[in-house]
């Protein structure tokens, strides 16, 4: 049994390969569905209406995965961080939930480190600004978007990063 | 035989071409290192290699560009937007090669592509415009000066600027260093000219910009309106045709093309060109500045006037054309840009796209150089599309373009775990909600739009129906079996899927 964003669904066989009939039972009634899946994301036939998903796995950052992604055609409809809560889930983030997290500020795009605002041990507000970076010929402005101690900055001015390099680590503040 | 070079990449250097070629021009492209293989060096006749990706050593490269233009024999170069499209000395060195150049005269450009010296012109009409400093700024204490004078908020603006670089509002005096510091420092990055001036920043401002067409000898006519208000990041995402708030006060519009067909006119100006306007709530107009080129969003223009405005700049290039009245304009049309940059920071987010599916139907409109595996290079602009709508009604643009959008999928590349790879984001859920929000569709457009409207930049995962939710738990349940099936090769998988992915569950450090 799963639960997606309050939904009960139970599969009652498992699907195979790239295509096929899956049963499951959804809030306990029982649906023979149809399914064809692709290197983007899903179809599924219902009775009445063909619905596609283009799908992403995200890992998050408090452990677990979660996806975001997007209707294929109809109405528009897009959601992120969508995370499957199993039987026995609680349990196990009751038992992280101890534990200080910290945040990591990375590099969105290639660029460069024109401006660093903050150093270790500083203490930030929500908006505050932490560096400024140069990419796309653009200066861009990264703020802080809840309170925070710094813990780490991994760079300094003048240097080039690439995409997903960390700038910054720091702690929330509660 | 007729043949053209065209300046510059992307979408424009295919929609150019291909108004060319029905005019019967020969088409020959010119591509960087990033562009090798890109779908507009493809797409032309012919094709130069003229350099490094970074676009000071190719596409701003006015040598390379006219000796390409020379070993093809290319007796046109029309410079699209951006790269060398308003520069001067480029119009000049055609001249002197013997080639024609696709657009106004270095003079002209001289006179209203620099904005100071447009300003001096423009004052000498007696259109009006937006209180602020004529000349260029000397340093920061003369910015405070003027600031005061005019009084908060400022808007500082680089004098060779264009699309929001080297741009910052200023709202107190002691902001004043930081921001002429940065915005100096972007606008030399962006245009190699630091320069700044300054203006009164409008509240509840609209933006209106006026096309014209001239025909070099003094006659001039404007072509309607385009309001492109709705901007992030002071870039237009969203343009449309006719503007709301002149619908509001018609007066002000008559009032707006006279003004800009009288500039044109008076300073002699040769194809198309684009007068900015800001209008403030109460139908005021002030002259911004004015754009020697074709603009992006020149689209909506061609929907309600059916008018092709490539065509009109080749035949007065070629001597074919004869200037006549202004087009009658019918229905309403829109434009969306479509970007890759974070949907809520609007930050650029490049990559390689691995899917990309584009609407069709009736009144729509694509332009766009991207096909499946397309990388957007960070050396350019991010932009991936710009779609357009036509309605006999805006009511009927939009819901085209709501249709129209939903249609769209552009994907990044995935592994067969559908965990993303590479960093490419789009706004494209953005535009979705934007196509949706009830200011737009109420037509008030002001340029704060989308700051005032938060929910725009916020994610939303409330509505996950019922079938949405089974889709991603099937989905989930495929990956983990094909991970199980890597996992236990040759075995017989018998038990309970769930009962199978806890105890995968127990292998893994989450």
């Amino acid at each position: 049994m799963v639960t997606v964003a309050g939904h009960k669904i139970e599969f009652l066989e498992l699907p195979r390969g790239d295509q096929g009939e899956v049963r499951a039972l959804v809030s306990g009634k029982p649906q023979t569905l149809r399914w064809k899946k692709d290197n983007q994301g899903i179809w599924i036939e219902f009775q009445d209406q063909i619905i596609g998903l283009d799908l992403t796995l995200e890992n998050r950052d408090e452990g677990g995965v979660s996806f975001s992604g997007q209707r294929r055609f109809g109405e528009a409809f897009s959601f992120a961080g969508v995370s499957l809560m199993r039987e026995g889930d609680e349990l196990i983030a009751g038992q992280s939930s101890g534990k200080k997290k910290s945040t990591r500020i990375k590099a969105q795009m290639p660029g460069k480190i024109i401006k660093i605002l903050v150093t270790a041990g500083n203490e930030v507000n929500s908006g505050d600004p932490l560096l400024v970076m140069e990419a796309m010929k653009m200066e861009n402005e990264i703020k802080a978007n809840s309170n925070y101690k710094i813990t780490e900055v991994k760079i300094q001015v003048g240097q080039a990063v690439e995409t997903g390099a960390e700038l910054i680590t720091m702690e929330p503040i509660t | 035989m007729k043949k053209v070079l065209i300046a510059n990449r992307g979408e424009i250097a295919i929609r150019i071409a291909r108004t060319a070629k029905a005019l019967g021009f020969k088409t020959v492209a010119v591509y960087s290192e990033a562009d090798r293989f890109s779908e507009h060096a493809k797409y032309c006749d012919q094709a130069v290699f003229i350099g490094e990706s970074e676009p000071k050593k190719s596409y701003l490269d006015a040598e390379k560009i006219i000796a390409a233009a020379k070993s093809t024999g290319a007796g046109f170069i029309h410079p699209g937007y951006g790269f060398l499209s308003e520069r001067p000395h480029f119009v000049e060195a055609c001249e002197k090669a013997g080639i024609i150049f696709v657009g106004p005269s270095a003079d002209s450009m001289r006179r209203m592509g620099d904005k100071i010296e447009a300003r001096k012109t423009v004052d000498g009409i007696g259109v009006p415009r937006v209180p602020g400093s004529v000349g260029a700024l000397k340093n920061a204490d003369e910015t405070k000066k003027f600031a005061k004078q005019i009084g908060y908020p400022v808007l500082l603006k680089a004098t060779a600027g264009g699309g929001g670089k080297g741009m910052r509002r200023v709202d107190k005096e002691s902001e004043i260093e930081s921001a002429l510091d940065g915005a100096s420092r972007e606008a030399l990055g962006a245009f190699g000219d630091g320069a700044m001036y300054l203006e009164k920043y409008i509240l509840e401002p609209h933006h209106v910009e006026i096309q014209v067409f001239g025909d070099g000898e003094g006659g001039a006519i404007h072509c309607g309106e385009r309001e492109c208000s709705i901007q992030r990041r002071h870039q237009k995402v969203w343009e449309e045709s006719p503007s709301p708030i002149l619908n509001q006060y018609p007066k002000t519009r008559e009032k707006m093309c006279e003004a800009a067909v009288k500039i044109a006119s008076h300073i002699k100006y040769a194809g198309a060109g684009t007068f900015e306007f800001i209008v403030d709530g109460e139908g005021n107009f002030y002259f911004l500045e004015m754009n020697t080129r074709l603009q992006v969003e020149h689209p909506v223009t061609e929907w309600v006037t059916g008018i092709d405005l490539v065509s009109m700049q080749l035949k007065l290039a070629n001597g074919e054309f004869k200037i006549g009245k202004a087009p009658e304009t019918r229905g309403s049309s829109i434009e969306v840009r479509i970007y890759a940059e974070d949907p809520q920071t609007f930050l650029p987010a490049p990559g390689t796209l691995n899917t990309i599916t584009a609407p069709g139907g009736a009144f729509i409109r694509w332009d766009s150089s991207m096909t499946p595996g397309s990388e957007i290079s960070l050396f350019y602009d991010p932009m991936i599309a710009k779609l357009s709508t036509w309605g006999e009604t805006r009511e009927m643009a939009i819901a085209r373009m709501r249709i129209a959008l939903d249609e769209v999928r552009l994907e990044p590349p995935k592994t067969s775990k559908l965990a993303q790879t590479g960093s490419l984001r789009t706004n494209l859920t953005f535009l979705k909600k934007l196509v949706r929000n009830k200011d737009v569709l109420a037509g008030n457009t002001t340029t704060d739009l989308i700051a005032v409207n938060t929910d725009l930049t916020q994610d939303r995962s409330s509505d996950v129906t019922e079938r949405d939710a089974i889709s991603i738990a099937l989905t989930q349940l495929l990956l983990d079996q094909s991970q199980s099936v890597e996992a236990t090769t040759g075995k017989g998988v018998s038990e309970s899927p769930w009962g199978l992915r806890s105890r995968n569950e127990g292998l893994r450090s989450w």
